[in-house]
Order: C-alpha cells, then structure tokens, then sequence
C-alpha cells in the first residue's frame, strides 16, 4: 500500500498544474522548495565558505550596506537602508528580505522565514559599555501562527581588543560579549567595536533553531549606523 | 473518498500525495514519546496501553503479520479523548471455512479515553473500546495501566474482554457476553460491553537509546476465529516480541515474532497537525510602515484638500495595487474622507487574514495622504464584504516595533461586520469582468472495495471562472481520466433511489466528463447576512438550483444557514442531459464553535436528503489555528437501517490540510478529503461549491484572531 501511495504521490508530482494568475500548483511549488533547499546546502559545504563578495565589487557601491550571513541556512544576504520609523532603521534586500536596527542591534527580521518578530534589545551604548546585566526578549511565531516570547538574562563582558577582517580589510576592534540564558538555551551574541562606538561586525540570535546571523558593515558612509 | 475540487482558488491534492508528504515533517518533541500498537492505537505489540498522544497528535500506522493487515487512522481528539478508524484484512479466510473472499476485509472504530495521568506513584490508564460498532468481529474492551519506570522502561498491565479475554481467562466479572445483532452492521454493540469472559495481560517496553526499542508482551487474545475455527495461521504461544526503529520523531518502523509463529512489520507516522512542521510562514518581507512627517514641520502634506481633486481614487488604487501585487491582494475599491480611508481587498493568496489585512495597512502608510487617520480594511469573497478591520494609522506608526506588537494593535483595533459602504466607494473598472482558468491534475478514489481496497482514477481537469461582476460568476470544469481502475468497481444493491452507489456508472460512462457548469451569484444581504444562489450543473451527479442564507455575526459562536435545492439527476455520460430522478433537498443548518484553545466546530443539518429521506446530520471537527481540521460526521434519516443496507447509516471522516502547512509559504489551498467506509443513498447531500459557512467563517473575528501572530509579518 505505502509503495502504491508513493506511486500515486510521485504521478501528481510529474502532472504539476499550471493556472492563469501564476500561482503554481502545489506540487510545483515543493519541488522548487526541495531544488532552493539543495541548493542552499550545496553552498554551505560545511567548511570555510568562498568570500561572497571581494572589495573590488563593493568599490562601486556608495550606500552604506551590511553584509548578512546565516551560516545555518547557507545563507548570504546584502542589506542597504530603506525605511526608518523613529530610532528604527529597516535595511532590506532587493528580494524582500529586511532587518531592522535600533542603532545596530537587530530588533526584527522579515523574510528570512525563522524571523525575529520583534524584540526587546537594550540600546547600543550600554552594549558598548561592555558590562552589566539586564533581560532581552523576542517574539517569534510559531508553525500555529501564534506569538510566542522568550525572554533572557544576559550578561555583557568586554572582551578586550582584537581584530576582524571584514572583506579583505583588516580592523582593530574592541569585542563584547553578550551572554544569555533562559528557557532552557544559552547563546552569546557578539559584537566588535571600532573606534569606540561603530558597529563594524556582530554576530546576534535570529531564533535558537536557526542560530546567529553574522552582520558585517561592508560599505561605510556618513550615516553611520551604530552612531547613536 | 471524494476530493472537492472548488474553483478557482483551491487547488486539491489526493489525501495520499498529502501523507506522503507529510511524513517530512516534524513533531514537537515528547520526553518518551508513545508509541503505537499493530492496531494503530497507542501501545505495545498488539494489546493497548495506558497512555495517550500528545492532544492533537494524528497517527497512521500500516501493519501487518500472518494473514492479518491493519490500517489505522488514529486522531487524539482531546488531551484524554481519542478515536481510531481501522481497515482490517485477514488472508486465506476460505482456507478451510467457506467464504465469497480469500480476505475478509472490515473496517473498525475505536474509542478510548485515559482516566487518569501518569504521576510519581499513579499509572497513566486508559479505557478502550475496539471494534465497537458493527459486526464486532474484532471487538475489544479494555482497561490498561501503564507506569514508566526511569528513563528506558515502561511497564503495561491491563485487562481485556471480548477478543482480548479469549486467553487465560479469569471468568465473567460483568456476566455472559451476548452474541452481536449484525443487522446491517454500523450499529453500537453496547450491550456487550465489558461483558464475558475477563483475561489479564501484560507488557514491557524498553527504549534502548533515542532511536531503537524493544517490546514484548503477554498477549490475551486467542485469535480464535482466525486461528481456530478458519485456520488462517498458527497461534503458538502467547508471547509476541518486537524490534522498533525510529528513523525520525515522525516516523517508526518495527519487526516481531508474533504468537510463537509469525514475522509481522509494521510502519507508524506521527502528524502533529497544530504546528506547522517549518514553523512561522515563510514569504518576502513587508514594506514598512512609512511615518507622515510631524504635522508642524510640514502643514502642507497634512490639509485634507486632495479629497476635492478630480480623479484621485483610480491613483490612489493603482499605487496601492502595484506595491500589494507580489502579495496577492488587489484593492477593488476605495472610499474615503479627509480623515477616513476604506480600501474593500481581494485576498487571493495568503490564507493569514491577519496578514492580508497588516500588509494592506502598511501599505496604505505609504500612499495615503497625511490627513487619513482611519483606515477601514474591509476582505471581500466572491464579491462579498465580509468584514471590516478598522486601525489607527498612529497605532500602525507607533507599535511597528514595539514588543508584543501584534496583540498591542489587536487591542486597538475593531474588527466587526463589513457595515455600509464608504460614502463615494469608487470601484476599479479594471478588476471586472475577471478570467481565470487553471489545468491540475486530479485523484479520485474509492475506498474498501472489498475486492480492491484503494481504487483510483489519475487524469486531468481544466476549470475556468468568469467573474461578470463582484459576486457574479460563471465558473465550469471539465475532466479527462488518463488512467485508473475506478470503472471496474462493482455497483452494489440498493433499495432506494441510485442517488450515490451508481457513482461507478458515471466513472465508467462519463469521459471525458463536463464535471460543473455553474452561474453562481453571492450577496451580502444585510449586515451579518449572507445569501447564494448557483444553478447549473452543480455536481458530477446532479443538476439544478441551489440557494443559500446564512447569518454569521462576526463575533459569538453561533451562525445559522438554510438551504434549499432543486437537483436533477445528471445522465451517466456527464453531458449536458438530465435522466428522470428530481428530488428536493435542503437543511436548516446550525454552526456552534467553542473549546476556546482548542477549537472544535459543531454542526447540525437538518433536512432533507437527496433519496428523498429526511433527517440529520451531525458532525464535530478539532479545528486548527492554522487552518487544519480533523472530523466526523454522522448521518441519521428515516430509512430504516434495513433499507440503507451495509453499514446502517452514513457516516465518515474528515481532512482538511492546508497545503502551505508543509510548504511553509503563503497559499490559500486547502487539501480535503471525506473518508467514508461505505457509500450508500441514504443521508446523501448535493455537492455544491461555494457554501456559505466555509466562505466566510475565517473572517470572523476568531477567524482573525487565530493568526493575528501574523499581523505584522
């Protein structure tokens, strides 16, 4: 019966449907998820990833623009500025995905599919400060389309200085440390500090399944974003 | 199993491209998660334990050992309350007894519930009743404890009647067991419950490690019949032993030695309906909210003068359209004030209200002028206002970000009946007449033949829609059968008017087949009033003129419809003639949701039948937050049980997946399917596409408030 079941499953699969508005037929459509997910997991073969983008290409490039990378998904996005609503910057892709920042921390995420609903982020300069403990929450939805918050203690740590290489840059940083735990999970978010308070690289949860997105300003320019 | 295939939005896929699919997914993780019985029940080998599935939790299962086949549907219906649906086969049943079949083939319900929950010192125990309706071949009672003893092992005893105290009984506690009056079978065999002969069993289960467990048991069931009198295996010994398997949280395989002769193989799946396996819905990014400037730093942008100018609505719809059109929502018409606007929105794609209606706001941020404080987003269906969400533009620039943001704007804002159009409503010319056509493939099956348990036709079906005017359409579809084995079922015997068993007829004569050709018209009548009429070719079977009212308030859980049909009945070739058969039909209905967080809608039909019988329809379903749905329906009219024939009366179960639910993106297509053990004429309703209920009941406010989460996504 199952191998009957699985015959029947793969004929309507083969007969994918077509319609007048473009809304692909449901097979359709899961055979591209299953191609997008091959795919996503060809690029992340596990080990140091090819550079996505090399200085030359981002010379042309005159808005400021954060690299975007979530390493669980294979995922490389690039993010420039497209809307602001008070202290709230959106930076969006050009295939409709955006982060939003309250001076560098991320605070939302559209598109990515695990999206950070909203969250409750302490303001970039007590992060700079490197010390202290406060609570954090997100708000995610889950697969019953209901809002669910999660919320942590976290502890910040300066690090001391280092440096990162940002596209083929090198730059002195000063490295803090967010660690929280709650609900039974820990994380640590990071972030690397230039010349006091810009926000050259970080590394901040988008969910516990899915990890960190790891956020590196590759285009500077006037509006700073980090600044407060 | 019938598959509906509405036009034009809903795509339906056969149940089983669903569960093949579905076995992808993933449950939500249990400490020791329990495991399934060769019945498909929760339990050890082949007797029942007591404990239960996580609430809402739906199982197949496939097994089989010797002679003996079970599939089994089982669905946890409360986090106490379950029901199982089984299709049993027995092989070489004429082996030594005569018999018209090599296998026996019946179908099963089960009912259990757990009395008490596993404490630190108290077993988890559950009552059962197997097999509890109809012939009782395979009937069963049953009480079982169970108690996990650290981490790896559990531990069940139990005691069972009818098969299950055919064994090393312990006499009749409850007195004789009376023999079962089969009649026509489909009956409830109460009498007999827990009556006869006792016997205890007992078995162990022992979790190796995450992926393998071993079980064996003590079994008290003496296989009398198929052992015994008909001689369809050897039962050898009481023990049976087993070996699972868990190749992931949603699926399980096992292998056992069963009763001292035979290997048996069984498959379990796991479906957590509730949580959509990929999580929260994928789908690009909103366009954020765009905050007016502060009135003081520019007046200018705030006067409400641009409401006098010439020709502003069809601009103002066009922008808003081409910002909403990657999400599949078109803005029909727009009214406003200086203060006030009303968008009326066609939401084609994205099964989230919430979501639709956040995304329209949004936009609306963008385009509207500054003076607009109000806005009025009002979902339209088949060209019905069905709604109205009414939102503070200020609430939408204040709380984008804010945390806890979606119940913060569900707090501020009204969601209520559609009320009166906007004084200067201005329609866009472009949105009608409106084209759609569509080409998919279809499954159409028929189940428990007992010479071939799954019959299926695989062909393709071109469906079109023409809509004249908002709630004015005409929408048909034709049908050709490329393969299948449908036509060479049998056409059993039946004692009232064909309404449904010569559906094999119109399997075998119509084809290429014209399946619908309908001029449907829908209205809301007044406020919380909804009426349609749809005359046509309605069905593949009958033909004629249906009529709909329904009264739906937006908030409150009741909602009360009537209906009244003429239906003719269609030729066999599924042409365009009628044969002499007209009955009728129709139901007054009535619609109660309750449960709070668990929701379950109640339905009582009652009416008239296509046979021309008269009675009621009852049904209950455990409705899903995202759009899922699992139910059964019963059917009771004045043919007498006798004249229904085999099964009594009509009864079945019901799916309703969504099919983003495993896509994980925005779609509005639902997957349906009506299970029934066996289809006669008594209890028969006309197929109509386009009831009222379902077409609007998502825009009530628990509608919305199911998936307000999505909101702001």
């Amino acid at each position: 019966m199952t191998r009957r079941i699985a015959l029947a499953a793969g004929l309507a699969l083969a007969l994918a449907g077509c319609a007048s508005d473009g809304t692909p037929s449901p097979a359709l459509a899961v055979a591209r998820l299953a191609q997008a997910e091959v795919l996503s997991r060809r690029a992340a073969p596990g080990g140091e990833a090819a550079p996505a983008i090399t200085r030359a290409q981002l010379a042309q490039y005159d808005t400021p623009m954060i690299m975007a990378e979530i390493p669980s998904a294979g995922l490389t996005a690039f993010v420039v500025p497209f809307a602001r609503n008070g202290a709230v910057e959106t930076w969006s892709t050009i295939d409709d995905r955006t982060i939003a920042f309250r001076g560098g921390i991320m605070v939302a995420t559209r598109g990515f599919g695990p999206d950070i609903l909203q969250s409750d982020a302490p303001e970039i300069a007590r992060i700079a400060s490197g010390t202290g403990t406060f609570r954090r929450s997100y708000y995610f939805t889950d697969g019953a389309d209901q809002t669910r918050r999660f919320e942590y203690l976290c502890t910040l740590a300066d690090r001391g200085m280092t440096t990162v290489t940002v596209v083929e840059r090198q730059h002195t940083v000063r490295h803090v440390t967010e660690s929280c735990s709650g609900n039974g999970v820990d994380f640590v978010n990071d972030y690397w500090f230039e010349g006091g308070g810009f926000l050259r690289k970080s590394r901040q949860l988008l969910t516990p399944e899915w990890g960190h997105v790891v956020l590196s300003r590759v285009v500077d320019n006037a509006r700073n974003i980090g600044l407060p | 199993m019938t598959v509906h295939f509405p036009l034009p939005r809903r795509v339906v896929l056969g149940l089983t491209t669903v569960l093949a699919a579905l076995t992808a997914s993933v449950a939500p993780a249990e400490d020791i998660q329990p495991t399934l019985n060769l019945y498909g029940s929760t339990g050890t080998i082949d007797l029942p334990s007591g404990e239960s599935q996580p609430d809402g939790m739906l199982t197949a299962s496939s097994a089989r050992f010797g002679p003996v086949s079970r599939n089994t549907l089982t669905f946890q219906l409360t986090p106490r309350l379950s029901a199982s649906f089984r299709y049993q086969g027995v092989r070489d049943w004429n082996a030594v007894v005569g018999s018209a079949f090599d296998t026996y083939f019946d179908r099963n319900f089960d009912l259990r519930y757990q009395v008490t929950r596993e404490g630190r010192v108290m077993p988890a125990v559950s009552v059962g009743l197997q097999d509890f309706i109809g012939t009782g071949l395979f009937s069963a009672e049953y009480v079982a404890a169970t108690k996990t003893l650290g981490p790896h092992l559990k531990v069940t005893a139990g005691l069972g009647w009818g098969r299950l105290g055919t064994y090393g009984g312990i006499g009749s506690p409850f007195g004789d067991r009376p023999p079962v009056d089969v009649g026509e079978g489909g009956q409830v065999n109460t009498n007999q419950f827990f009556r006869g002969p006792a016997a205890p069993f007992a078995s162990l289960e022992y979790r190796i490690d995450d992926r393998w467990t071993v079980k064996a048991e003590y079994s008290s069931d003496d296989y009398t019949i198929e052992s015994g009198r008909r001689r369809t295996f050897d039962r050898a010994s009481p023990f049976n032993v087993g070996l699972e398997y868990a190749v992931h949280e949603t699926m399980r395989v096992g292998a056992y030695y069963m009763y001292g002769s035979e290997l048996g193989l069984a498959a379990q799946f796991f479906i957590n309906p509730g949580q959509r396996p990929t999580g929260g819905i994928r789908g690009g990014a909103p366009d954020p909210v765009e905050v007016r400037p502060a009135r003081e730093a520019d007046p200018e942008a705030w006067s409400p003068d641009w409401v006098t100018q010439e020709g502003i609505a069809p601009i103002l719809i066009g922008n808003i359209n081409r910002r909403l059109e990657k999400d599949g929502i078109v803005v029909e018409a727009i009214g406003y004030t200086g203060t006030t606007a009303q968008v009326r929105i066609r939401n084609d794609r994205n099964d989230s209200e919430a979501q639709a209606v956040g995304r329209v706001a949004r936009v609306m941020t963008a385009i509207m002028p500054a003076s607009v404080e109000v806005f009025e987003i009002v979902p339209v269906v088949r060209g019905m206002p069905v709604a109205k969400v009414t939102l503070r533009r200020s609430d939408l620039e204040r709380l984008e970000f804010a945390p806890g943001a979606a119940e913060a704007i569900r707090d501020r804002a009204a969601i209520g009946d559609a009320g009166a159009p906007a004084a200067n409503l201005a329609f866009d010319p472009a949105r009608y007449p409106r084209f759609q056509w569509n080409l998919a493939p279809f499954l159409r099956t028929r189940l428990f033949d007992p010479e071939n348990p799954i019959r299926a036709d695989l062909g393709l079906r071109l469906g079109a829609s023409y809509d004249l005017a908002p709630g004015l359409v005409v929408a048909g579809s034709v049908s050709k059968r490329l393969t299948g084995n449908l036509r060479n079922s049998r056409q059993g015997e039946s004692a009232l008017p064909r309404v449904r068993t010569d559906g094999v007829r119109y399997d075998r004569e119509g084809d290429p087949a014209l399946d619908t050709l309908t001029l449907a018209y829908y209205r809301r009548l007044a406020p919380e009033v909804y009426g349609r009429v749809t005359a046509g070719y309605l069905e593949r079977m009958f033909g004629g003129v249906s009529t709909e009212v329904l009264w739906a308030p937006s908030s409150g859980p009741l909602a009360l419809g009537v209906e009244v049909n003429y239906a003719r009945k269609r030729d066999f070739d599924l042409g365009l003639g009628f044969q002499d058969y007209d009955v009728v039909t129709g139901s007054a209905s009535a619609y109660y949701s309750f449960g709070g967080e668990r929701s379950f809608l109640a339905q009582v039909d009652v009416g008239r039948y296509l046979a021309g019988d008269y009675g009621a329809t009852i049904s209950l379903d455990r409705q899903f937050e995202n759009g899922w749905s699992v139910g059964a329906f019963a059917t009771f009219t004045d043919v007498s049980f006798e004249d229904f024939g085999e099964g009594s009366f009509d009864k079945g179960i019901k799916l309703q997946i969504p099919v983003n639910w495993f896509l994980g993106t925005p779609t509005r297509q639902v997957s349906s399917a009506v299970i029934r053990p066996l289809t006669r004429d008594g209890g028969a309703r006309l197929n109509v596409d386009g009831r009222l209920y379902g077409t609007v009941r998502d825009y009530g406010q628990q509608g919305f408030d199911e998936q307000w989460g999505r909101f702001w996504r």
